[in-house]
C-alpha cells in the first residue's frame, strides 16, 4: 500500500478532541505537575522543592505500604473482574431462556451510583442487622458475629468484593460482544473432533476474545486504581491502615492536612506504571492496523 | 485463515446494519446533535457570566444540622437579613464532609464565600495558612451586646490573643446507658468513673444473646474515636501532644496506663461489638439504636433521633457526663463556629450579617430547635428551661470540663493534622489488632508519630 | 449420540446453576436496597434483619419527592445525555482519523489522549473549578457540561479507535473507488457499521457522568442545580443516615440508566464485537 500522509484532514478531524483536551487538560496538568515540586499548602504560595515531595514519600513507610496496598488490591480485583466477567459472558453467550432479560439483570450493579451501593454494603457487613452475619450464623458457618471491616486482612477482602460487584458488568459486557464473533462452524467442527469444553475454552474461546479483554481490562485497571470512594466510604484506609491505598492516602495528605504539592506528587507517582500499560496496549491496538 | 475469518464477520455484520436500517440516520443524528451540544454549552457558560444585577451579593456556607428545621430557620433569616439589607444572601447548606473539598477549590481560585461554618479545628488549620480574617472585634461587640460568651468555646478559637472564628454552637459527647439493662445488671446510676465502667461494660456483655456493654469503637475514620481516645488518655493524666507546642510529651507512663486500660476493654474483657475496630462514626449509633450496646459515648444527635423514631428507646436511655479517670474528668470539646476568609470582598456586611445571625432572640429559637445536639454559646442561654430538663443537662454542663486537641498545650494546626491523620485510632487499631503488642510499645510509637508531625 | 445427551444436559445445568449463582450475587444487594427503603427509621436498626419490611412504608419516597428529588435526576439526565452525546461526537472524528489515516504525530497523540485520562479527579478538580469559574459556568450544570467531556473523551476515542479498526479498509476503498468522498464513505459506510460501537460507548459515558459525584459537588452550589448523586449525599447527615429515602433514592436513579440501557443493549453487545475483533 502506498504510503500517503493525511496530515490536513487529520489534524482536522482531530481538532475538536485536540483543541477541548488542550484547553481544559493542558493547564490543570501543567499546574498539578508543577505543584508536585513545591511545598505548596491550601491558601499559601508555592515554594520550589525540587524532588522534595518525592523523596519524602519515598521515605515514608505509610507511603510503601500504601503502594503495597493498591498493587493488591488493583491486581485482585481486576483479576477477579476478569474471570468473573468471563463467566458471566459465557453463560450469557448461551442459549438460555430469557437471555436478554438476564442480561440486563446482571448490567444493574453498575447502574447505581458508587456512595449509595458502598453504603448498602455497609448494612450487610454489618454485625447489627447485617444480612451476611445472619445468615452465616443460620447455617452455622460461624459461631458469632464477624467484624468483616474490623481486620485488616478481611476489610481489604470486603472492599474488593465490594468493588468487583460493581465492576463485572463492565468486563462482562465487553467480553460477551467479543464471543459473539467465534463462529459456530467452529465450535461445531471443534465438537465433532471431540474437544472437550475444556479444551475449547482454551484454544478457541480465550484467544478469540484476548484483546477485547485486554482493552477493557486496562480500562477496569485504571478505574480501580483510581478508586477512592468504595474504601474512603467503607474503611477510610484502616484498620491499622490494612486498606490503605495512595488514592485514600493522596486525599488524606492533600485536603484534610492541606499538603497539595505532596499529595499531587502521590497520584504523579501512580502515573508511571499505567504510562507503561498504555505503551503496551496502543502499540498492539496501533500496530496492528499497519 | 485469520484475516479472512474477520472479514467474514465483519462482513456480516455490515449486512446486517444495512438491514437493520439505522446506518445513515444513526451517523447523522450523532454528528448533529454533537454539534447543538456544543453551541449551547457556549452559550450556556457566556449567559452565566452576564452580571447578576447592581444588588450586593453575600455568600454563607452553612453545616447541613441534623435537623431540617434547624436548616429551614437558618435558611429563612438568611432571605430575611438580604430584604433588611437590599442584598442577595446566597446560603449553601453543606454536609460536613463535603467542606474539605469545597474549601480547598475556593481558596485556591480566590472565589471564597464571605461567612463560612468552620469546626474548632478548621479555624486553626486556616489561621495556620493565614486565610482566616481576625474578628475579635466583632466577638468583643457581641459580647458587650449581647453577654458573655462561654469562655471555653471562646479559647478553641482565640490565637495570639485574638479571635478568629466566632462561636455558633457546641457540642457535647456524653455517655448514653440503657437504664433498664443497668438495672436488670443490679446497678442504679451510670458509671462514675472509667474502672466503674470496664466493670459494668464487663458485667453487661452477653456474647450469646449479641449484647456489649461497652459500645466504643475504633474505624479509622471514625472520629469520636478520636475524641473519646483523647477523653480518656487526659484523664488518666496523660496526652498525645505537647505542653509547649515543639515536644511531644505522649510516652508517659499514665498514658501506657489508659492504653492497657483501653485494651483490657478490648482483649481482656471482650467487652466490645466483634465488628467495633471497623466502626465509622455511625457505629455506636448502630449499635445503641439496635440494642447491642448498652452504653455509648455520643453526642445529642442519637438522643434527637430517638426522641422521634423510638420513645419507647427513649424512655429507657439515661444520659450522664464522661465518666472521671484517676487524675478527674476531661470532655473533648466540640466547638462550631463562623469565620471570615481574608478574600471576602464584603468583610463589614459579613460581620454583620454573623451578628444578625447570633442575635440571642432569634438564635435562642434556633440553637433549641437542635437541643440537645446543639448547644448555645452565651452562658445566660444554658440557663433556659430546656437545658435544665434531665436529659439535655449534661450536653451544656460538660462544656464547662471541654479540653482542646493539643491538651495540654494551646489547641495549634499541628494537633490538628495529628487528629486529621488518625494518629490514635492507628495505634489503637493495632494495638487491639495484634496480641503481642504492648500498650508500651504502642505509646512509643505513638509518640515517635505525632513528634514526626510536629517537627515537619 | 447418548453420550452427546449426556454431555448436552450437564452442559445445562453447569450453565443454569452459574446463572443461578451470579443472579444472586448481582441481585441481592439491590434486594437489600429495595428492602431497607421500605423500612421504617426503627426496623432499620432491627439486631435481627428482616427480609421483607414489617411495617410497609412509602415514607422515604415521600421524602425523597419533598426534597426535589425528581428536579436532580432531570439535571443529572440533562448533563449525562448532553456530555454523552457531544463526546461521542467529536471523539468519533477523532477516532476516524488515528484509525484510518495515516500522519505524522500519530503515535504520540493517541497515546496523549489516553495520558490525559491517568490524573486522578481528586487532583483535578481544582484548577478544574478555577477554570470553570473563571468562565462563569461555576454555581451551574453549565460547569459540569463544560468539564464531563475530561472524564468521557479519552475513554470514548480509545474505545472508538478499537471500532473502527475492526472494519475492514477493503470495504472503504471500494467505496472510494466507487467514487465517494471520504466524507461520504464515512457517513454512509464506517459510522454505520460502527453504530452498534457508539451506542456501546454512548451508554458507558452516559453511565460515567451519571455517578460522577467531586466535581459535580464542588461546582454546582445551587439547589437547584445539583445532580443526583449530590441529591444522594444530601441525605447523609452527621452519623445518623435518613436510609429510607437514600436507598429508595438510589433506586429511583437507576432506572433511567436500565433505560437507557435497553435502548442500546441490541447495538451494544453486537457493537463491542465489532471492537474486540482487530
Amino acid at each position: 500500500m502506498k504510503i500517503r500522509l493525511d496530515n490536513k484532514l487529520a489534524y482536522l478531524l482531530m481538532s475538536p478532541v485536540l483543541v477541548y483536551l488542550l484547553a481544559i487538560m493542558l493547564l490543570p496538568f501543567g499546574w498539578a505537575l508543577y505543584l508536585s515540586f513545591t511545598d505548596k499548602t491550601v491558601g499559601v504560595p508555592a515554594h520550589f522543592i525540587g524532588f522534595g515531595n518525592y523523596i519524602d514519600l519515598l521515605k515514608d513507610s505509610m507511603f510503601w505500604k500504601a503502594v503495597k496496598n493498591t498493587i493488591i488490591f488493583t491486581a485482585v480485583a481486576v483479576v477477579l473482574k476478569s474471570v468473573f466477567g468471563m463467566v458471566m459472558a459465557l453463560v450469557l453467550n448461551e442459549k438460555i431462556i430469557f437471555r436478554n432479560l438476564f442480561r440486563v439483570l446482571l448490567f444493574l450493579p453498575w447502574t447505581i451510583p458508587t456512595i449509595v451501593s458502598v453504603f448498602t454494603w455497609q448494612w450487610i457487613y454489618s454485625d447489627v442487622g447485617g444480612v451476611l452475619n445472619y445468615l452465616l450464623l443460620k447455617i452455622n458457618a460461624i459461631g458469632r458475629p464477624i467484624g468483616w471491616l474490623a481486620k485488616p486482612d478481611l476489610a481489604m477482602m470486603s472492599v474488593i468484593v465490594v468493588n468487583v460487584w460493581r465492576g463485572i458488568p463492565f468486563m462482562g459486557i465487553a467480553i460477551l460482544a467479543g464471543l459473539q464473533s467465534v463462529s459456530k462452524e467452529m465450535y461445531e467442527a471443534a465438537m465433532l473432533d471431540g474437544a472437550g469444553a475444556v479444551k475449547r475454552f482454551f484454544y478457541m474461546t480465550l484467544p478469540s476474545v484476548k484483546e477485547v479483554t485486554i482493552l477493557a481490562a486496562v480500562m477496569t485497571t485504571i478505574w480501580t486504581l483510581n478508586d477512592f470512594e468504595i474504601i474512603w466510604l467503607l474503611t477510610r484506609g484502616g484498620p491499622d491502615n490494612g486498606t490503605q491505598v495512595l488514592s485514600t492516602l493522596s486525599y488524606t495528605i492533600g485536603f484534610l492536612n492541606m499538603s497539595l504539592g505532596k499529595a499531587i506528587a502521590i497520584a504523579i507517582m501512580t502515573m508511571p506504571p499505567l504510562i507503561m500499560l498504555i505503551n503496551y496496549v496502543t502499540k498492539r491496538s496501533l500496530a496492528s492496523a499497519d | 485463515m485469520k484475516k479472512t475469518w474477520w472479514n467474514k464477520v465483519a462482513a456480516v455484520t455490515l449486512l446486517s446494519a444495512l438491514l437493520a436500517g439505522c446506518g445513515n440516520n444513526g451517523g447523522d443524528n450523532a454528528g448533529n446533535s454533537g454539534g447543538n451540544s456544543g453551541a449551547s454549552n457556549a452559550a450556556g457558560s457566556s449567559g452565566a457570566a452576564a452580571p447578576a444585577g447592581e444588588k450586593g451579593k453575600l455568600t454563607f456556607w452553612m453545616k447541613k444540622q441534623l435537623f431540617e428545621d434547624q436548616n429551614n430557620l437558618i435558611v429563612e433569616r438568611a432571605k430575611q437579613f438580604g430584604k433588611e439589607n437590599n442584598v442577595d444572601v446566597n446560603v449553601e447548606v453543606i454536609a460536613y464532609e463535603d467542606f474539605y473539598p469545597k474549601w480547598t477549590a475556593a481558596i485556591e481560585s480566590k472565589s471564597v464565600p464571605d461567612v463560612s461554618f468552620f469546626g474548632y479545628q478548621e479555624v486553626g488549620q486556616f489561621y495556620g495558612q493565614g486565610v482566616l480574617e481576625d474578628v475579635s472585634d466583632l466577638v468583643g461587640e457581641l459580647e458587650s451586646k449581647n453577654g458573655e460568651i462561654r469562655p471555653n468555646v471562646k479559647k478553641a478559637v482565640t490565637f495570639g490573643g485574638k479571635q478568629y472564628g466566632v462561636p455558633f454552637w457546641t457540642e457535647s459527647q456524653v455517655l448514653y446507658y440503657r437504664k433498664d439493662m443497668l438495672q436488670a445488671a443490679g446497678y442504679t446510676a451510670p458509671p462514675a468513673t472509667w474502672d466503674e465502667f470496664r466493670e459494668m461494660s464487663k458485667k453487661l456483655t452477653d456474647p450469646g444473646k449479641g449484647l456489649y456493654g461497652a459500645g466504643v469503637g475504633y474505624g479509622k475514620g471514625n472520629s469520636d474515636a478520636e475524641f473519646l481516645t483523647r477523653g480518656i488518655i487526659w484523664s488518666f493524666g496523660g496526652s498525645v501532644d505537647t505542653q509547649d507546642g515543639k515536644t511531644v510529651i505522649a510516652d508517659s507512663p499514665e498514658t501506657v496506663q489508659a492504653a492497657s486500660f483501653i485494651r483490657d476493654l478490648f482483649l481482656t474483657d471482650k467487652s466490645t461489638p466483634p465488628s467495633a475496630i471497623g466502626w465509622d462514626d455511625s457505629g455506636n449509633n448502630k449499635a445503641y439504636l439496635s440494642g447491642q450496646a448498652a452504653m455509648i459515648f455520643n453526642t445529642g444527635s442519637v438522643l434527637a433521633t430517638i426522641k422521634k423514631d423510638n420513645p419507647d428507646l427513649y424512655e429507657k436511655t439515661g444520659i450522664a457526663p464522661y465518666p472521671a479517670g484517676p487524675k478527674g474528668t476531661f470532655i473533648p470539646g466540640i466547638s462550631n463556629n463562623l469565620g471570615i476568609f481574608k478574600d471576602s470582598k464584603n468583610k463589614d456586611l459579613a460581620k454583620k450579617f454573623i451578628a444578625y445571625i447570633l442575635a440571642p432572640d432569634w438564635y435562642k429559637t434556633w440553637v433549641e430547635a437542635g437541643a440537645p445536639l446543639t448547644g448555645p454559646i452565651y452562658t445566660a442561654l444554658t440557663k433556659e428551661a430546656v437545658w435544665q430538663e434531665e436529659k439535655n443537662k449534661a450536653f451544656v454542663d460538660s462544656v464547662d470540663g471541654f479540653n482542646f486537641l493539643g491538651y495540654p498545650g494551646e489547641y495549634n494546626p499541628k494537633a490538628g493534622e495529628v487528629f486529621n491523620m488518625r494518629v490514635v485510632n492507628d495505634t489503637f487499631q493495632k494495638l487491639l489488632l495484634e496480641s503481642s503488642y504492648t500498650p508500651e510499645a504502642a505509646i512509643k510509637d505513638l509518640q515517635a508519630k505525632v513528634q514526626e508531625i510536629y517537627n515537619k | 449420540m447418548i453420550l452427546m445427551e449426556n454431555r448436552s444436559v450437564t452442559k445445562q445445568v453447569v450453565v443454569y446453576v452459574t446463572l443461578a449463582f451470579m443472579l444472586l450475587c448481582a441481585l441481592f444487594p439491590l434486594y437489600w436496597m429495595i428492602n431497607t427503603s421500605f423500612k421504617s427509621q426503627g426496623e432499620i436498626y432491627n439486631l435481627t434483619p428482616n427480609f421483607w419490611p414489617k411495617d410497609f412504608t412509602w415514607a422515604g419516597y415521600d421524602k425523597l419527592f419533598e426534597k426535589g428529588f425528581l428536579k436532580n435526576v432531570k439535571n443529572s439526565l440533562v448533563v449525562s445525555l448532553v456530555v454523552s452525546v457531544f463526546s461521542i461526537a467529536v471523539s468519533m472524528l477523532a477516532a476516524y482519523a488515528i484509525s484510518k489515516l495515516k500522519f505524522s504525530g500519530r503515535g504520540v497523540i493517541s497515546k496523549g489522549i489516553l495520558y490525559a485520562y491517568l490524573m486522578p479527579r481528586s487532583v483535578l478538580f481544582i484548577p478544574l473549578y478555577m477554570l470553570v469559574s473563571a468562565l462563569g459556568a461555576g454555581n451551574s450544570i453549565w460547569g459540569l457540561m463544560l468539564i464531563y467531556p475530561t472524564i468521557t473523551i479519552p475513554y470514548a476515542t480509545w474505545m472508538l479507535i478499537s471500532y473502527f479498526k475492526s472494519i475492514p479498509v477493503e470495504i472503504e476503498e471500494a467505496a472510494m473507488i466507487d467514487g465517494c468522498s471520504r466524507s461520504r464513505t464515512l457517513r454512509s459506510i464506517v459510522l454505520p457499521l460502527a453504530a452498534p460501537g457508539l451506542a456501546a460507548t454512548f451508554i458507558f459515558s452516559f453511565t460515567l457522568c451519571w455517578s460522577e459525584y467531586l466535581y459535580a459537588l464542588v461546582v454546582v452550589t445551587k439547589s437547584a442545580d445539583k445532580t443526583i448523586t449530590l441529591g444522594l449525599a444530601d441525605m447523609i447527615v452527621g452519623d445518623v443516615f435518613a436510609w429510607g429515602p437514600l436507598m429508595g433514592g438510589s433506586i429511583i436513579a437507576s432506572i433511567p440508566v436500565v433505560i437507557m440501557y435497553l435502548f442500546t443493549s441490541k447495538y451494544m453487545v453486537s457493537g463491542m464485537t465489532v471492537g474486540g475483533v482487530k
